[in-house]
């Protein structure tokens, strides 16, 4: 399929996605020596807010113990701690073990995607009509290197240091796509990170972003 | 459920009738693209048919906060059904670390009526500031084609966009989106850049930026993508109303037509009930910070229609909730002392605009017309008219006032106050006289008075009254023909009238003054001071 025949949306995407990509946080991971390393960074942008500092910013380490910056327009604005309990850390772990986590490609996916709206466009002899307007685009970051406690993800080569999981509209191109199993892997680790972000009891560390 | 990984798909029949998803390119109506640039979304359950179009707007019960929502939810609702055009819509009277709900929800409601981004916005892959270029496909060649012309303001009249596909409707007889046609529909409003005005290479958005080109700064449409941190944008701009009134102009696009529909939002509660049409509430799930998501269907090409209506907003910011009056004024009446009266909030919003409501909280409503009452000036008909307890109110307009109390302490309660074009009548030959009244809170000179011509252009007070040869236009007799607007108001200060000129006078709160107009379709655009933008 020529980029001209994609839909806006697609071949925006791509764009997007370049854009996003280098414009991403340089995420610090605590991987100085006795730290321990970390499991999972989780933030999103969003098409009404400024690119920097006003999102959340979660890490998960790998032994369960978490770093939050949230900015000063949210109400946990600052630094904080927290221990993730640890059956949300075996829940987190059985998510990352999952083989789409390796392979995550969200080009792939959105190419499906369109083939799909076009073939059931042209069964259907009606164009499907759905907008998402302002956009999330979910960011997760997982560390792969030696030491973060995910050499065992399926395909890890030791080559890559970082698996970026970069998704717009994640919960409702999973919604509207029940059968592609990399988006809903995806949705479910989104849900548990959003969770973990809004129901964690956080000890401030002090400062606001 | 049968499930398939990427690489396991096959393209079956069952395949195809799964449901899929995108987030579409949108225009400035949702779903236009490239291609479809012509397309026109209309609102919830509107089937072609003319009349009223009631769209009923529910909280969700699972939300949280459900109630701290529900003000704010009720105010858009209203706003979206006045459709009143303002400019220095831009207030930043909230604090800086604060994001204001009602602002947010006016945005996305607006989205889930039809409306799409006036600029390119995010969707477009861009980043800041091009993304405020004008609403457009990117055309044969794939790439947006961003010049910014000599005025180095992004999506103004003298951008070069090259082959870009225009989404944008604009007012054809001038590119003005901070102005508003007295007709909205396909005969005042076009997609079709070889309309443009002589001297315009591209079509203007009604950015902030582009605002003060048109001498109408601090003003932005509600539907420009682009929220600030301690800013608060609750009124509609002029191209807001002009694009939702151009759906109500119906299939045929043409004003005054069997066709013609206005929508009616009704505010159905904290409900999940099945004929709620958009529902709106937090889940962080569903969003980084507020999206609305609409499905469409098609009436007949290129209308169509919304057929689902979703706003998701995420409870992790520090929401501004507007849960009471934002605006709240008083005055002491003096007995038995007529007062020329205007009012410095916006009624009819967040609160009751009837006399009953504002005024009669404060005076007793049996003695109406026996101890307090309340007129009007009708320059049509050049008499004054007796209020009814049960008449809306304006802001922008003058009142006669009087109570035979002592002591009577008057509030006015409403909405902040933006900037209105208020109509003043006018004739030529005679001339007519108007009584109007400042919406704002805190003083301004009458000296930056302008008015507002039927193409949209503005006439500063020397302007609008020339002196020709030796004597002002408007005050000869007959009035001669290049009198606009006269450039001396009248107020009363309760035993006398106060002449207010280009050369000292203000209008301050409560005031009414009188005006003089020698043509017809102008209005009278009084500017908000810097001050009363930032009065919280």
């Amino acid at each position: 399929m020529s980029e001209k025949a994609l839909p806006d949306s697609i071949r925006h995407f791509s764009l997007s996605l370049g854009l996003i990509l280098s414009l991403l946080p340089a995420f610090l991971y605590a991987l100085g020596q006795g730290a321990p390393a970390a499991l999972i960074t989780y933030t999103y942008q969003h098409d009404l807010l400024p690119k920097s500092n006003s999102t959340p910013v979660l890490t998960i380490f790998s032994d369960g113990s978490m770093r939050a910056v949230f900015p000063a327009s949210m109400k946990h604005a600052g630094t904080h701690q927290g221990q993730l309990a640890a059956d949300k850390l075996q829940t987190l772990r059985a998510l990352l073990s999952k083989p789409t986590m390796k392979t995550y490609n969200a080009a792939a996916i959105a190419d499906e995607i369109a083939t799909r709206k076009a073939l059931q466009e042209q069964i259907t002899g009606q164009e499907t009509l759905f907008a998402v307007l302002d956009s999330t685009t979910t960011i997760i970051e997982i560390p792969t290197q030696s030491g973060s406690g995910n050499e065992a993800l399926p395909g890890n080569t030791g080559n890559t240091s970082i698996k970026k999981i970069i998704q717009k509209d994640l919960p409702v191109m999973a919604q509207k796509n029940p059968d592609i199993v990399a988006l809903q892997d995806a949705r479910e680790l989104q849900k548990l990170l959003q969770n973990i972000l809004d129901t964690t009891p956080w000890t401030n560390e002090g400062g606001q972003q | 459920m049968k499930t398939l990984t990427l690489q396991q798909a096959s393209y079956t029949l069952a395949f195809s009738l799964l449901s899929v998803s995108g987030a579409l390119q949108a225009g400035s109506f949702v779903f236009a693209g490239e291609g479809n640039e012509g397309r026109i979304t209309h609102s919830s359950n509107y089937t072609g048919t003319g009349g009223t179009t009631t769209i009923k707007v529910c909280i969700r019960p699972t939300s949280v906060n459900t109630t701290n929502l529900e003000q704010s939810v009720k105010n858009v609702i209203a706003t979206w059904n006045e459709q009143k055009p303002t400019s220095s819509n831009l207030l930043n009277n909230i604090s800086a670390g604060s994001v204001d709900v009602e602002s947010v929800i006016n945005h996305e409601l607006g989205h889930c009526l039809g409306l799409a981004h006036v600029n390119l916005a995010t969707e477009s892959g861009l980043a800041d500031p091009d993304r405020n270029y004008t609403k457009t496909t990117d055309g044969a060649d794939n790439v947006y084609n961003l010049g910014i012309g000599a005025d180095s303001v992004r999506g103004s009249t003298d951008d070069n966009r090259g082959d870009d596909g225009n989404l944008h409707w604009y007012r054809t007889s001038n590119n003005n989106p901070f102005s508003l046609a007295s007709i909205v529909d396909a005969s005042t409003y076009t997609l079709d850049i070889n309309n443009l005005p002589q001297g315009h290479s591209s079509v203007a958005n009604a950015d902030r930026s582009v605002s003060t080109l048109f001498a109408t700064p601090n003003t932005e449409a509600v539907m420009q993508q682009g929220q600030l941190f301690g800013e608060a944008q609750r009124t509609l701009g002029h191209d807001d109303v002009a694009t939702i009134k151009f759906a109500q102009s119906g299939l045929d696009t043409t004003a005054g037509t069997a066709d013609d529909y206005t929508i009616n939002l009704t505010y159905g509660g904290i409900s999940s009930a099945a004929d709620c049409d958009i529902n709106v509430g937090f889940d962080n799930t569903r969003t980084g910070f507020a999206v609305c998501q609409v499905g469409g269907a098609f009436l007949q090409s290129p209308h169509l229609s919304i057929t689902s209506a979703d706003i998701y907003l995420n409870d992790g910011y520090n929401w501004l909730y507007n849960t009471s009056t934002p605006c709240s004024r008083s005055f002491t009446a003096t007995a038995n002392q007529w007062k020329m009266l205007s009012l410095p909030c916006q009624v009819g919003i967040s609160t009751s605009a009837t006399v009953q409501d504002q005024l009669g909280d404060d005076l007793n409503i049996a003695d109406y017309d026996t101890t307090w009452v309340l007129y009007s000036y009708n320059p049509t008909t050049n008499a004054y008219d007796k209020l009814a307890l049960g008449d809306a109110l304006q802001e922008g307009k003058g009142y006669w006032f009087i109570t035979t109390s002592m002591g009577i302490t008057v509030d006015i309660d409403g909405q902040y106050n933006t900037n209105l074009d208020v109509p003043i009548e006018g004739a030529p030959v005679t001339g007519k006289w108007n009584m109007i009244g400042s919406p704002f809170r805190l003083s301004i000179p009458w000296s930056t008075a302008t008015v507002v011509k039927p193409d949209g252009g503005l006439l500063d007070l020397a302007a609008s009254d020339p002196n020709v040869g030796g004597t002002n236009a408007c005050a000869q007799t007959p009035v001669h023909a290049s009198c606009a607007m006269a450039d001396t108001a009248f107020k009363y200060d309760g035993s006398n009238y106060v002449t207010l000129n280009p050369g000292g006078g203000n209008l301050d709160i409560f005031d009414a003054a009188w005006v003089f107009a020698g043509q017809e379709n102008l209005a009278l655009r009084l500017p908000m001071s810097s001050a009363e933008i930032t009065t919280p």
